[in-house]
């Protein structure tokens, strides 16, 4: 066995850029040799665990330019802001339930209080919390290399299991999505073995509520797929319409048709596909209840 | 605090039964405790082992150049001494299976280690250990009972030694125990009611929070001295005596904290030989740990497929049972053949059974080795047993608490304490009182019937009960060594010392053996210290498991404090001129010492400390007092759970919001600490029923969650029900034959929960499961009528 | 073995400040038990999983045994053996887990009352519930939980009681 969970025996230079700048030129000059390390509670297991080796790695975890927390007209959330801080941050705005619980879900306090909305992405694991409820914000990253500046959509970030569009040279900045209008509201729902783990699958619903028609509605889902998914052809069958029992169902039904989960250690693939459902239903009854105050 | 525990009354003890805070309490609240993987000495080298990749190969060649060249000292098999031996001493040689070497040329399991390195720095040693290169030839292998017993298999073994005898092994059948009473066949057919089912338990691991370490020192005369996670240390100090071609005295074991047992300490766990090998080759000190993927690639709990038939009549009286199990033990048999006695013993001790058939087969397979878990085996039969008799009560249309009044063994009835071997008459039994009272306490009567259950969430209650032994004493030598040796000492101040072998695993042993003394002793229980301990300073104790550290260790302790206590009143009666037969001690809660006196005679009293003392200035000696003691009785501690479970039936998720947990200890001598038991087995036993289990990729051998706690899942406090919500009680019994009344707990605690989840699931939703752990994939699934496996059909 | 990868570092560690040289691999966890002889803080998976490795870096929560040492160069760190009362005794969270029985192997406890003194600290009156989520990263195999929850609920009423003298700080002066 090549995994010892007790030391890391890779070989690396730490370095500690004292502006984004330096630290976008380092990772220009090193590329594929470097990570850069925020919180670290994935990358170190990572590394322990022999998956991934940097030679160099960047510790952007002091860098102020990536832990701006804004609110406006748009939301912002810097790529390197501990979760610790961004949730009581979202609670105090009142509005983004869905995102705030997805954190919240994250588990444990001593992973909250170092670990970032950016580490999260840049992981680009399928399983990962932040993405769906964001993909439902209609999120967008802001992504920074040494040369330029790109806007990446988050539903098109992830391409694959652990595969994002993101190039070796760039960093994430910061995640950014619109401010709520009145009506609109969302939810997250979560399921795990333990009351602290990865996920077995979730589901984030946004929607936006004019009496009894939903005017816009956005559902994504984690861990039943090589990425995090967008339900569109669910979403379309209650854009625009009236909200009843009926529709709720055939959305479900959807969702789950719309999702390609498969057996893992965590449960089995007819689980991922049942759940998917309820998941579903339980956080669209959340977020349209909620798109009422 | 609400709690019935804390309401314990001490009958007519002054310092038993009372709440005390644990003696090594400051230490681990403080950080101060030192546990083996905290020692540290200098010029100490750090370890590494070598693991095999494969779960079934031969070691070609090994060459360590390599790891030499960058400064680490290396051990192969060739440079270990190359006897055979199991890892756990407590049986007789002639009962004792012996197919284990320090480090092996066949590996039958992926992580059997082959090699090992020790350098300055762990991470050197880590580097060194994956310079070393191993030539292997794979040999196939087998990860099922079922096919490893088959014609074809791969053959594991070819022999192995039982006592000092060759034993060659057939079909991977480690080995096969039947035991019987009556006529199975003339009981069947009395029977009215015929129920046979199949149960299956998973495969646990037991995820005790420390990792396995050991250090050992080699001492310039050619001795050793050790530090490891032990659980005995007499037996890895006879153990490491014999590997290693040591005299007795020249190694010293030390007792060293462990962060938790629960029976994977029993035996001398594989890095301590390799340890000890490593620190004589190397003339340095040397410590290894274990990683968290190494220790549960180790260890894990026996499973057992078991397939059981009880024949009842029309009025609930069991005429006969039959019990056959397969147990799944992996690569090596460290103690398989006592847990088919034991499992035959809980079989025959649950419920009454003129007839009765017990086969069980322990079966080699290439994967992690099982050992003894809370419990060994109990939890399984328990398991088998209880949801069989929610079956059999559901046919005859019996409340399950009365069909279980009817049948249990109690009092005046003979109890298998470890199997056919080990039998005593049962002379105190709260059972009744806990499923009377329990019942009360869980709403038995409202708990509703399944079919009357709507809606997403549904609740359902269950009652699972048993026991376990409280140690393996017996009038008779037997198959299983049982002994403690105690010493007891009075200080020249008045304190008391107490020494033994006995190690705490955090249920409060050691705290309970000196409340022990202290009653005896007639002393103040802050002034009982109790002593550090190794192999060279105390008498042989066989080892802390079965359930034996109050009953079996505190009464030994009891008997050398009744020895000392009869030298220190032969001393008071020369300096108070009282017989010493008349003369009592009692500790003076004002003055906080204990004070020898003649009960009426105001002027005859005096000091403990005074007597001590004057007895040191007089020289007339110490009063100290050694004794080995062996219990003559093994008494049932019972126990009882119910359990509420709630049931999400849209997602499968099942959570535990109420439960009431009852034992039968006889006088309980720390009820905080037992109270804490219960609480910690209904978390563990729930874990057992709902979550736990490990399981092996068949291409490759390995454990599918890799060993890392990411995917081997434990419970945490936010899964667990309410602090209210969990009541404790104890039976009010008195067991005459235990130290001051008291039985055992510790695996009690565990032993029924599993049952008592399962037929609360039955209650929920009208859905029996056979196999544990039921996940919510197996919940879905069984309720959508999804093929399944492990739901028994209606 | 020195290279010119090795970093000297400075950690306060309970109010004493160290210097250390420290290869850039090198975890927290080993750095304070190893070079520091603070064994108080355990290694028990390694994956961030159990938290027993819990330690405070500037005052918050986090995992020694996924934390680099070079990443904690100028921050303060307090592990179990910086816990005491105001007079040096015993932080009301220790008395209480040796009152409510929250010990048994021990091997937690450490991970434990750093988390519970977080916890307070944030929140002097928290409800069951809350307490039981802000140590749900720390597992334990022996208590089932209860001895805990119970040894906080009775910390917290102590601690908000209105104090006689001053309210226990829970880290040792520095020197």
């Amino acid at each position: 066995m090549t995994v010892n969970t007790r030391v890391l025996i890779n070989d690396f230079q730490y370095l500690v850029p004292a502006s984004l700048d330096e630290a976008l030129r380092s990772l220009d000059r090193y590329r594929e040799d470097a990570e850069v390390l925020a919180g670290g509670t994935d990358l170190i297991i990572q590394m322990k665990l022999g998956r991934r080796s940097p030679k160099i790695l960047i510790d952007i975890s002091k860098l102020e330019e990536l832990k701006r927390l804004e609110a406006g007209e748009k939301i912002l959330i810097g790529a390197g802001r501990r979760y610790m801080d961004v949730l009581p941050y979202l609670r105090g705005l009142g509005r983004y339930h869905g995102l705030a619980e997805a954190i919240d879900s994250i588990g444990k306090l001593q992973v909250l209080s170092v670990a970032t909305v950016g580490g999260n992405l840049g992981n680009g694991s399928p399983a990962a919390d932040t993405p769906p409820p964001l993909i439902t914000y209609g999120a967008r990253v802001r992504v920074m290399s040494a040369h330029m500046e790109r806007v990446i959509p988050l539903h098109e970030f992830h391409t694959g299991p652990g595969v994002i569009v993101l190039a070796p040279n760039e960093i994430i900045v910061d995640v950014e999505f619109d401010a709520f209008p009145d009506g609109r509201a969302s939810a997250f729902q979560k399921l795990t073995r333990v009351a602290s783990d990865i996920s077995k699958v979730t589901c984030a619903v946004t929607v936006e509520r004019d009496g009894e028609t939903c005017t816009q509605c956005r559902i994504a889902l984690g861990a039943v797929g090589p990425t995090p998914l967008r339900a569109r052809a669910a979403e379309a069958v209650l854009e625009g319409q009236t909200v009843d029992a009926h529709a709720v169902d055939e959305c479900a039904r959807l969702v789950v048709e719309s999702i390609s989960p498969i057996d893992d250690i965590r449960c089995s693939e007819m689980y991922r596909r049942e759940a998917a459902g309820v998941l579903f239903k339980d956080a669209f009854e959340t977020a349209w209840e909620r798109a009422t105050c | 605090m609400g709690n019935e525990a804390r309401q314990m009354t001490a009958r007519e003890f002054t310092t038993v039964g009372t709440v005390t805070r644990r003696k090594d309490g400051l230490a681990k609240v403080t950080g101060t405790e030192t546990y083996a993987s905290d020692m540290e000495l200098p010029y100490m080298l750090h370890a590494r082992v070598l693991r095999s990749p494969y779960p079934h190969a031969r070691v070609v060649s090994i060459d360590t150049s390599e790891a030499e060249r960058m400064g680490a000292i290396c051990i192969t098999p060739d440079d270990v001494p190359d006897i055979r031996y199991n890892e756990r001493q407590v049986s007789v040689p002639v009962k004792t299976y012996r197919d284990r070497t320090v480090l092996p040329w066949v590996v039958r399991q992926v992580g059997e280690g082959v090699a090992a390195v020790a350098a300055r720095t762990e991470a050197l040693a880590e580097r060194a250990m994956r310079a070393i290169k191993v030539e292997w030839e794979e040999l196939p292998a087998v990860f099922d009972v079922h096919k490893a017993m088959a014609e074809d298999a791969p053959q594991i073994y070819e022999n192995v030694l039982l006592g000092d005898a060759e034993l060659p092994v057939e079909h991977n059948i480690a080995c096969f125990r039947q035991v019987s009473v009556g006529d199975v066949a003339v009981g069947f057919d009395e029977a009215d009611l015929i129920v046979e089912r199949e149960y299956q338990t998973g495969r646990v691991y037991h995820a005790q929070m420390e990792p396995k370490a050991a250090m050992c020192r080699p001492l310039a005369d050619g001795g050793i001295e050790l530090w490891a996670t032990l659980q005995s240390i007499h037996n890895t100090l006879q153990l490491l005596g014999r590997i290693f071609a040591l005299p007795l005295s020249k190694i010293r074991v030390h007792r060293s904290s462990i962060g938790g047992a629960f029976g994977s300490s029993i035996q001398m766990n594989t890095p301590v030989a390799i340890c000890v090998a490593l620190a004589l080759k190397a003339r340095k000190p040397v410590k290894i740990v274990l990683t968290r993927e190494e220790d549960m690639y180790d260890h894990c709990k026996y499973p057992a497929e078991i397939r059981l038939k009880y024949g009842v009549k029309h009025d609930g009286t069991i005429v006969a049972g039959e019990l056959k199990t397969l147990v799944d033990i992996g690569a090596h048999n460290i103690q398989a053949y006592p847990l088919l006695g034991c499992m035959s013993g809980w079989f025959v001790s649950l419920y009454r059974m003129p007839h009765m058939n017990f086969e069980g087969t322990a079966v080699y397979t290439n994967k992690t080795p099982a050992c003894a878990m809370q419990g060994y085996g109990n939890p399984d039969v328990s398991f088998a047993v209880e949801s069989h008799m929610d079956i059999i009560a559901e046919k005859l249309e019996m409340d399950p608490i009365e069909l279980r009044i009817k049948n249990y063994v109690g009092l005046g009835e003979e109890f298998w304490g470890q199997g056919p071997t080990v039998r005593s008459i049962i002379r105190s039994c709260g059972v009744e009182e806990m499923l009377r009272k329990g019942a009360t306490m869980i709403g038995w009567d409202q708990r509703g019937r399944p079919e009357d259950k709507t809606g997403r969430y549904r609740r359902g209650i269950g009652v699972g009960r048993t026991f376990h032994t409280s140690g393996t004493g017996a009038a008779m030598p037997g198959e299983v060594i049982d002994y403690s040796t105690a010493m007891v000492k009075v200080n020249e101040d008045g304190s008391v010392d107490m020494s033994t072998a006995l190690m705490c695993h955090g249920g409060g042993t050691l705290d309970a053996c000196a409340k022990l003394v202290a009653e005896e002793m007639g002393v103040p229980f802050d002034l009982v210290g109790v002593s550090p301990a190794s192999t060279t300073d105390t008498g042989y104790d066989v080892c802390t498991h079965a359930t034996r550290g109050v009953y079996c260790g505190g009464g030994s302790a009891v008997e050398a404090a009744k020895s000392a206590k009869a030298v220190l009143l032969d001393f008071a009666s020369r300096l108070i001129e009282v017989n010493p037969e008349a003369l009592q001690i009692a500790p003076d809660p004002e003055t906080g010492e204990g004070v020898i006196f003649l009960e009426g005679a105001a002027d005859k009293r005096i000091t403990v400390r005074e007597v001590a003392k004057a007895a040191q200035l007089k020289g007339w000696g110490t009063a100290i007092a050694v004794e080995s003691h062996r219990m003559v009785n093994c008494p049932p501690c019972f126990v009882t759970n119910f359990v509420e479970v709630e049931v999400d039936t849209c997602t499968g998720e099942v959570r535990v919001p109420r439960a009431v947990c009852a034992v039968d200890a006889g006088t309980v001598v720390n009820p905080d600490l037992a109270a804490g038991q219960l609480e910690g087995g209904l978390c563990r036993g729930i874990g057992q029923a709902l979550l736990e289990d490990t399981e092996y990729d068949p291409r490759t051998g390995e454990l599918t969650c890799g060993g890392m706690y990411i995917d081997y899942k434990l419970y945490t406090a936010e899964d667990m029900a309410s602090v209210d919500d969990v009541k404790v009680f104890f039976a009010d019994t008195y067991e005459p034959s235990g130290p001051f009344g008291a039985k055992g707990i510790g695996e009690a605690a565990n032993n029924a929960v599993a049952a008592a989840v399962m037929n609360a699931l039955e209650n929920a939703l009208g859905i029996r499961f056979q196999f544990i752990p039921i996940t919510p994939d197996m919940i879905l699934a069984a309720i959508h009528g999804w093929a399944c496996e492990g739901v028994l059909p209606a | 073995m020195l290279t010119s990868c090795t970093n000297a570092i400075i950690l306060t560690v309970n109010g004493d400040e160290h210097m250390l040289v420290v290869e850039p691999n090198e975890l927290l966890i080993n750095v304070l038990r190893n070079e520091l002889g603070l064994t108080g803080s355990k290694y028990g998976c390694g994956t961030g999983q159990c938290g027993a490795c819990t330690v405070l870096i500037d005052g918050e929560p986090a995992l020694a045994c996924v934390t680099l040492a070079v990443a904690c160069d100028g921050k303060a760190i307090v592990t179990i053996e910086g816990i005491a009362g105001a007079d040096g005794g015993l932080h009301p969270i220790q008395d209480e887990f040796l009152n409510e029985n929250a010990v048994q192997c021990g091997f937690c406890t450490p991970g434990m009352i750093l988390m519970a003194g977080d916890l307070l600290k944030r929140n002097p009156h928290p409800t069951e519930d809350e307490i039981r989520h802000h140590i749900k990263g720390n597992i334990c195999r022996c208590t089932g939980y209860n001895g805990i929850v119970r040894a906080i609920q009775h910390a917290a009423a102590r601690m908000t009681e209105p104090p006689e003298v001053d309210e226990p700080e829970l880290v040792k002066e520095a020197r």
